[in-house]
């Protein structure tokens, strides 16, 4: 049967059917799930389309930068040889500085002991040498790579004071005092030759770079 | 979304012809500001009914808001009078009548009972009377109207068997005019004629009969010695058929039937039915009226639609001239009306 309101008006029976009638509310229950999904769509697909936007760029970026590789690896190659050698140079430099940073320089050191000798000393031979030796400085230590510049002087003196005043000289020279070494003077003096009564020393020093390892 | 227009529009379709009246509004005082007539000579398509109602409102964006009144195929109007009315509360009493006494299947059909001196909704829980009127058609049918109102561009806010709204027209019109005699209003269509016959503005019979128009052509065929019924249906229909010889014996079994009724109820409430009142027909079938009023010897009733329409509180605009619309007007007019009884006519027990 008809659904018939009490309002109706005498002669005016409705038999509208509600059910089948277009959806006129005002904004419809369709429209919004619609729009819902209408608008979840777009999200996912501006998304989508935003990942591979970035995915597009960052493969033209890969190619832009292939190919700037590939038109810079010629120079590129050049440039590495040039390292190559550079290094090669560098390690020469490098042996040559350390060459150069020697405590004691042979000219240099030749010179400054002919200056502080006495008169009655003569010298019968001067060595410079630079020795790596490993070291433990105590039981329990590991063991340390250091290097040792020995100054070794041979020579000959009538009397001993001469030899002790030649040390004293030697020791007050700018010769032992060079900047982070520690040094050390061993001395050996032979038994005077009878026939000519001359006294046969030699003088050890040695220049050892101060600070843990150091070498 | 529906469309909140300030004009309202009521709609009238039937098989002859649809009618469309715009009006300034829905709530009163209401004018009838424009009218239209579509007649409908064969098939007609939903744009063409667009175009026509264009001419009245705005039906380009659809879901105008109309009241539209149809009638649809097996459409059913009974008089029934029940011992209490009270009793119909019961669904099982109620369901029993329909299916016994009225033969209404209640599940195929839109139903709709009202009060037969008023036409207000009957409801069980609230009055008791017994004269009742069941009118409805099937559900199925009713769809499919609104469907095809639906696609004119409309929104029925109501959808009406206009045969009610007409019948509710004329019942108002008796009463405001002082009718004193009897009334007979036949409807035909062409599958049915309903016939009522009322007394000073209400309803005291009903009659329906399975027999329309298209009962005239088999008729119509043997008298004319025609093929078949299809061109006698043509010539029927079309507007040079002179049926000044053969008119009375194509509604000999209408004429009958018109005064069987007659007979039997100036027999029962020995009265007589002295004017008749002929809704629908087009113009190029009012042979039929005229014939039938000859043939019956009653005179047809001649509605004024002007004072009638200003005693419901409708106003006329400058436009219409109601001077020229025939009888078949009073369906839409009936449709726009709103009829309260008179206080000292309603019935409560």
């Amino acid at each position: 049967m008809s659904n018939q309101g009490d309002l109706q008006p005498n002669w005016h029976p409705n038999f509208r059917i509600e059910s089948t009638l277009p959806d006129t509310r005002a904004i419809h229950m369709t429209f919004i799930i619609k729009a819902f999904l209408y608008t979840a769509v777009l999200i996912l697909a501006a998304f989508v389309l935003q990942r591979e936007y970035q995915a597009y760029l960052l493969r033209k970026t890969i190619s832009d930068l292939e190919l700037q590789v590939e038109k810079v690896s010629s120079a590129d190659r050049s440039r590495l040889q040039k390292s190559e050698q550079f290094r090669k140079y560098a390690l020469n430099i490098k042996e040559l500085q350390k060459f150069f940073s020697v405590p004691l320089i042979a000219h240099e050191s030749v010179v400054e002991l002919s200056s502080v000798k006495p008169e009655d000393l003569i010298f019968t031979s001067i060595a410079l040498s630079e020795l790596a030796v490993e070291i433990k400085r105590s039981p329990k230590s590991r063991p340390e790579d250091i290097v040792l510049f020995k100054l070794k002087i041979s020579g000959n003196v009538q009397d001993l004071p001469v030899l002790t005043q030649f040390k004293r000289e030697l020791e007050n020279s700018q010769l032992l005092k060079p900047s982070g070494y520690t040094v050390v003077i061993d001395e050996n003096i032979e038994q005077r030759d009878v026939d000519t009564g001359i006294i046969p020393f030699t003088l050890i020093i040695s220049l050892e770079k101060t600070g843990k390892g150091s070498k | 979304m529906l469309r909140s227009n300030n004009k309202g529009l009521f709609v009238d379709i039937s098989e002859f012809s649809i009618l469309a009246a715009r009006t300034s509004g829905y709530k009163a005082p209401v004018t009838i500001e424009a009218v239209s007539d579509f007649p409908v000579e064969g098939d007609y398509t939903a744009k063409d009914m667009r175009a026509f109602l264009g001419e009245l409102v705005d039906v380009k964006k659809g879901n105008y808001a109309a009241y539209c009144g149809v009638y649809p195929e097996n459409r059913f109007v009974r008089y029934h009078e029940v011992e209490s009315g009270v009793r119909l509360k019961n669904k099982g009493v109620l369901r029993k009548l329909l299916q016994s006494d009225l033969e209404i299947d209640a599940e195929t059909n839109s139903i709709s009972i009202l009060n037969a001196h008023d036409g207000s909704l009957f409801d069980p829980t609230r009055n008791s009377a017994n004269q009742l009127i069941f009118c409805g058609a099937p559900t199925a049918v009713l769809q499919e109207s609104q469907d095809q109102i639906v696609s004119f561009g409309l929104l029925p806010k109501r959808l009406e068997i206009s045969s009610i709204a007409t019948l509710g027209g004329l019942c108002n019109y008796m009463q405001l005019s002082g009718f004193k005699s009897s009334v007979m209003y036949v409807e035909l269509t062409s599958h049915v004629m309903h016939i009522f016959v009322l007394n000073k503005g209400k309803i005291d019979m009903i009659r329906s009969l399975k027999f329309g128009l298209d009962s005239l052509f088999p008729i119509l065929q043997n008298e004319l010695g025609l093929k078949d019924e299809a061109s006698a249906k043509k010539l029927f229909q079309s507007n040079t058929f002179d049926v000044a010889e053969i008119g009375r014996k194509l509604l000999r079994e209408v004429i009958k039937e018109l005064q069987a009724v007659s007979g039997y109820y100036e027999v029962q409430t020995g009265l007589n039915i002295d004017q008749i009142f002929m809704s629908m027909l087009p113009t190029k079938l009012s042979w039929i009226p005229s014939t039938i009023e000859n043939a019956l010897g009653i005179d047809p009733i001649k509605i004024e639609f002007d004072p009638w329409l200003e005693n419901l509180g409708i106003q006329i605009g400058n436009r219409v001239d109601l001077s020229t619309l025939g009888p078949k007007w009073l369906s839409i007019f009936s449709l726009i009306a709103e009829f309260s009884p008179k206080e000292e006519e309603v019935v409560y027990e």
